[in-house]
This record gives C-alpha cells, sequence and structure tokens, in this order.
C-alpha cells in the first residue's frame, strides 16, 4: 500500500514543486529587474568604469541566485547589497594592489614603450559614461565620484536605495555609528559643491 | 529649516540619480539583461556532507577565535543547516566571515 501511495504523492507533489520554482524564479527576476539599474550605477559610482561594474553586478546576481534563491523575497535586498559591496570592496584591493605593482614597475623599468603604461587608468570616467542630461545631474555624479569610497556608498544607499542606517551598516559592514558619520559627511560635502544647482 | 533644505537636496539628488539610471545606453541595459538571465540560469547551490563537515570544522575554528578574542564578551551562535551551504566555495567563506551581519538578518526577519 505504501509502495503504491509514495508514487502518487510524489506525482502531485512533483507538480507543486516545479511551481514553486517558477514562482521563486520569477519573483527572483522581479527583484533583479527592479534593482539592476541602481546596482550598477552604485558600482559605476565606486569604480568609475562600466565594464567593471557590470562584471561587479553581474557578480553579485549570480552570488544571490547561487546562495541565497531560496530566501523569502523580503532578505533579498539586503543580501544583495550585502554581495555588491562586499564585490566592491575586492575591486578597491585589487586595484590598490595593481597599482603598487604598477608603480613599482615604473620605478624599475626606464623603458618607455612599457605596454603596461597604456592600461586605461581605472579611475577616469568615460566621456560617455556621464550619465545625467543636466548640469546639475553631471556635478552630482562628479561630486559623487570625488567622494571617498564609504562616504559614497553610505549616501547611495541611504539617500537612493533608501535603506535605514541598519540596513545599510549591514550592507557596508561597519556600526551604525561609522554610517551615520559617513553620510553626514557626504551630504554635507554634496551640498557645499553642488549649491549652485540646488540652494 | 536645515532639515528641510537637506530633504530638498536628497530628493532633487535622487531624482536626478533615477534620471541617469533611467537613460543608461542601450548597450549596458541588453548586458545587464543577459547577467540577469544567466544568474537565473544557474542552479542553486546544494548542501553536501562534505560541505557540511567543512562548515562544521571552519564554524568550531570561528567560534574558538571569536571566544579567544571577544571573550566574556557573548559571541552569536552559529545556528541553522541552511547556512552551511556558504563555505561550499570561496564566496561563502568571505560572507561568512561576518557573523554579525546573519545575526542582523534574522532579527530583521523575525521583526517582520
Amino acid at each position: 500500500m505504501a509502495a503504491i501511495a509514495e508514487p502518487l504523492h510524489a506525482a502531485h507533489a512533483a507538480p507543486h514543486s516545479r511551481e514553486r520554482n517558477l514562482e521563486s524564479r520569477a519573483s527572483l527576476e522581479h527583484f533583479l529587474t527592479g534593482v539592476e539599474r541602481r546596482a550598477f550605477r552604485l558600482a559605476q559610482f565606486a569604480t568609475g568604469n562600466r565594464d567593471e561594474a557590470l562584471d561587479i553586478v553581474q557578480d553579485a546576481m549570480l552570488a544571490l541566485v547561487r546562495h541565497y534563491g531560496g530566501r523569502t523575497p523580503e532578505e533579498w535586498a539586503p543580501l544583495f547589497h550585502r554581495i555588491l559591496q562586499s564585490r566592491i570592496r575586492d575591486w578597491y584591493r585589487r586595484r590598490h594592489t595593481q597599482h603598487r605593482w604598477l608603480a613599482w614597475l615604473h620605478t624599475n623599468d626606464d623603458d618607455d614603450d612599457d605596454p603596461l603604461a597604456a592600461l586605461p587608468d581605472p579611475d577616469a570616467h568615460r566621456p560617455e559614461e556621464q550619465l545625467g542630461n543636466t548640469r546639475a545631474g553631471t556635478a552630482l555624479e562628479a561630486a559623487l565620484g570625488a567622494l571617498p569610497l564609504r562616504q559614497q556608498q553610505a549616501f547611495l544607499l541611504r539617500a537612493w536605495e533608501g535603506l535605514d542606517v541598519a540596513a545599510t551598516a549591514a550592507a557596508m559592514g561597519c556600526s551604525e555609528g561609522s554610517v551615520k558619520t559617513h553620510y553626514s559627511r557626504a551630504v554635507h560635502t554634496l551640498r557645499d559643491q553642488l549649491e549652485d544647482h540646488w540652494p | 529649516m536645515t532639515d528641510n533644505r537637506e530633504s530638498r537636496f536628497i530628493a532633487a539628488a535622487r531624482a536626478a540619480l533615477d534620471h541617469s539610471a533611467q537613460q543608461l545606453d542601450e548597450q549596458t541595459i541588453a548586458r545587464l539583461r543577459a547577467a540577469r538571465r544567466q544568474a537565473l540560469a544557474a542552479r542553486p547551490r546544494r548542501t553536501t556532507w562534505l560541505a557540511a563537515g567543512g562548515l562544521a570544522t571552519a564554524a568550531l575554528a570561528a567560534s574558538v577565535v571569536a571566544f579567544l578574542l571577544f571573550a566574556p564578551a557573548a559571541a552569536p551562535p552559529v545556528t541553522g543547516l541552511d547556512q552551511f551551504d556558504l563555505l561550499s566555495d570561496n564566496d561563502g567563506l568571505e560572507l561568512y566571515r561576518d557573523l554579525e551581519f546573519y545575526r542582523w538578518l534574522a532579527e530583521r526577519a523575525d521583526a517582520v
């Protein structure tokens, strides 16, 4: 009897499981669609490079789906931003190492034809990447790009993503007090620099 | 008054940032779409007994280190078998370092 009941149970459970998977996938897609552009801009402000930003966002999306796709949708936003900020910090560490290596080569190599010298500056913002149709938008972008990373990301997460202090601290891996300090300094600097546009 | 001015500034900045996100070029939008589809096509990581064993070892080591560093302050408990997949690769290890985050996330979920 049990041998008959079990396949019947499995036959009924399988469609439910498929439905749940499809529903979960649709929810994940909805979440990622809603967050991907802002996530890209967050990473682009941090790196100043479109391709690097795209790689970071792709990596964050993949990590979210692989590790946390089964979590509740309410958990996805803080987890995604946590992963994104982690990837951005990794990028900074790699860039720092690369810069030190390039600086060492520069001081130890007198060859002016060094091909490494032709590598693009990761800090350089391409003209076509300067988004924003208004002068204020362009000025905001430039001011954000010039902020220290922690201030920049604290401002974007708090003011743009709408995360509260606790969620921002969790995403950035620092204390709530640090978030308040970074955010306050960022707002102060940005308001000073954009006073002509938004008095 | 200052709060009002700051609120207006934040609202203006948010509008400018929203505008910039809506004005992304087609190539960038296409690459984001492709990245999303690739991520969604990825299979979620499953817990294996090997990974679980690795996590148990790592969790034990982390608990000892936490105890040595922070005693007598109570260290956040490592609970939940669903965390085991975190140690199945380097991404998981990296994320697992900050146990405080997961405690915060659990508290947040309980509050909702």
